[in-house]
């Protein structure tokens, strides 16, 4: 058996998940949530039913992801993938994959980055869709529709000294100290253009994080030796946006109302029908928009531009720091 | 646009099937029972804000009228309207 702790979760597992580091003392699982997870082949093919109450789909409209409500616990089905059973009470994950396109690889991906965010919500912790930084001034979120270049922003952070600390599922929870974010990996899936732009010939040194898609997986970039092991107060997110122009990137306020909106459009929800979750949820996001400063960050398409972009969010950072 | 016409005694309460909470003035609320999210403005916040003990349309236009200084007709209009659309979408209760 495998053990870790990620978003928040303690997972014991029966495959190696190569992204994150194994736990050497069971101790350190104390206080997590424990999540079983099994990932095996089947030669079964689950004969789905049409009851999926969430899709979501790919630019060109197919679905990549539905769900559906089952027996004891939820139904994800990703297309040609795979199918992960969830139990109601979110304690155990079960993977099996008929399809001939499944390697390990992929399935591993999918259950650190998507299916594990929607076990933290079922859970009942705050699940972001967010990707984070550890900078000198404290720990930055970066929140934003696909697309707007979270995680290639992430990978310029990190070649410059300050580590991933999440990609795409940032975890806040409430704890003594105050509210703090619970590690991811120190790792980003960069597509082809970006993963080239910040690594330039040894982007084809890291592989396609699955064989349905072009994006890498790029881990362990620059002073990795830095990622934080531990929950960690969380300074500042920024609502990223991408601006068409050539402009200086810029941050601007933002008021509680339009924060908050705009962070209820970015959490994971395993059961949008939920409606403890979603009061739950409701409550936590009230918290956060009072606690964390949120504003907005616009910067450009070009990528000559993001030495300059964490600049502006360094020198924020360092206001909202002191 | 409404078509109840509330009456000076009609009471109005907020329904239990909802939480909202205060954003620096403005309100957000979440309907529990079709999970759907809405926004209120400062004013409207004042009004929900008022509604969290029941109170009749009067009470809460001659509240209003107390805190803002605003034409009494085109008051009691958008206080028609807001309380309607509330109304309509299950996140408050009317007594007529």
């Amino acid at each position: 058996m495998f053990e870790y702790t990620v978003y928040g979760l303690a997972i014991s597992s029966d495959v190696t998940l190569r992204q994150l580091d194994r736990l050497e003392s069971p101790k350190a699982l104390d206080g997590y949530p424990r999540v079983r997870l099994r990932l095996k082949p089947s030669k079964y093919k689950r004969i789905h039913a049409a009851d999926w109450f969430q899709s979501y789909a790919n630019p060109e409209g197919r679905p990549v992801l539905r769900q559906a409500k089952v027996d004891g616990g939820y139904l994800l089905n990703f297309p040609e993938l795979a199918d992960f059973f969830v139990s109601r009470n979110g304690r155990e994950v079960t993977c099996s994959w008929p399809y001939a396109h499944g390697s390990i690889e992929t399935i591993c991906h999918l259950a650190l980055d998507q299916v594990l965010p929607c076990v933290a919500n079922l859970l009942g912790l705050l699940a972001l869709h967010a990707t984070a930084v550890v900078t000198s001034h404290g720990l930055c979120g970066f929140v934003g529709t696909a697309g707007t270049g979270k995680s290639t922003l992430a990978a310029s952070f990190a070649m410059a000294g300050y580590p991933t600390f999440c990609d795409d599922c940032l975890v806040v929870v409430e704890s003594r100290s105050g509210l703090v974010a619970e590690p991811g990996y120190p790792g980003v899936r960069l597509w082809e253009d970006s993963a080239r732009s910040i690594l330039g010939d040894r982007a084809g040194d890291h592989p396609a994080i699955g064989h349905y898609t072009n994006k890498r997986g790029v881990e362990r970039l620059g002073e990795s030796k830095a990622f934080p092991r531990r929950p960690t107060p969380l300074i500042a997110i920024y609502i990223v946006t991408r601006d068409t122009s050539k402009a200086a990137p810029k941050i601007d306020e933002l008021s509680a109302r339009e924060s908050f909106a705009q962070l209820l459009r970015s959490t994971y929800r395993l059961d949008t029908t939920d409606t403890a979750m979603l009061s739950h949820e409701f409550q936590a996001l009230h918290s956060l928009v009072g606690r964390v400063p949120v504003r907005r960050l616009e910067i450009a398409s070009d990528f000559d531009r993001l030495p300059a972009a964490r600049e502006i969010v360094l020198a924020d950072l360092s206001l909202i720091g002191n | 646009m409404s078509a109840i016409r509330l009456l000076d005694q009609s009471r109005i309460a907020v329904s239990p099937g909802q939480v909202s909470c205060d954003l620096a003035g403005e309100v957000a609320i979440l309907n529990l029972k079709d999970s759907v999210y809405y926004g209120l403005d400062s004013v409207g916040a004042s009004v929900w804000s008022l509604i969290q003990q029941p109170k009749t349309f009067a009470e809460i236009r001659d509240a209003l009228l107390g805190i803002y200084e605003v034409d009494s007709a085109q008051l009691e209009s958008d206080l028609q309207v807001l309380l309607g659309e509330l109304s309509e979408r299950g996140l408050i209760e009317i007594q007529t």
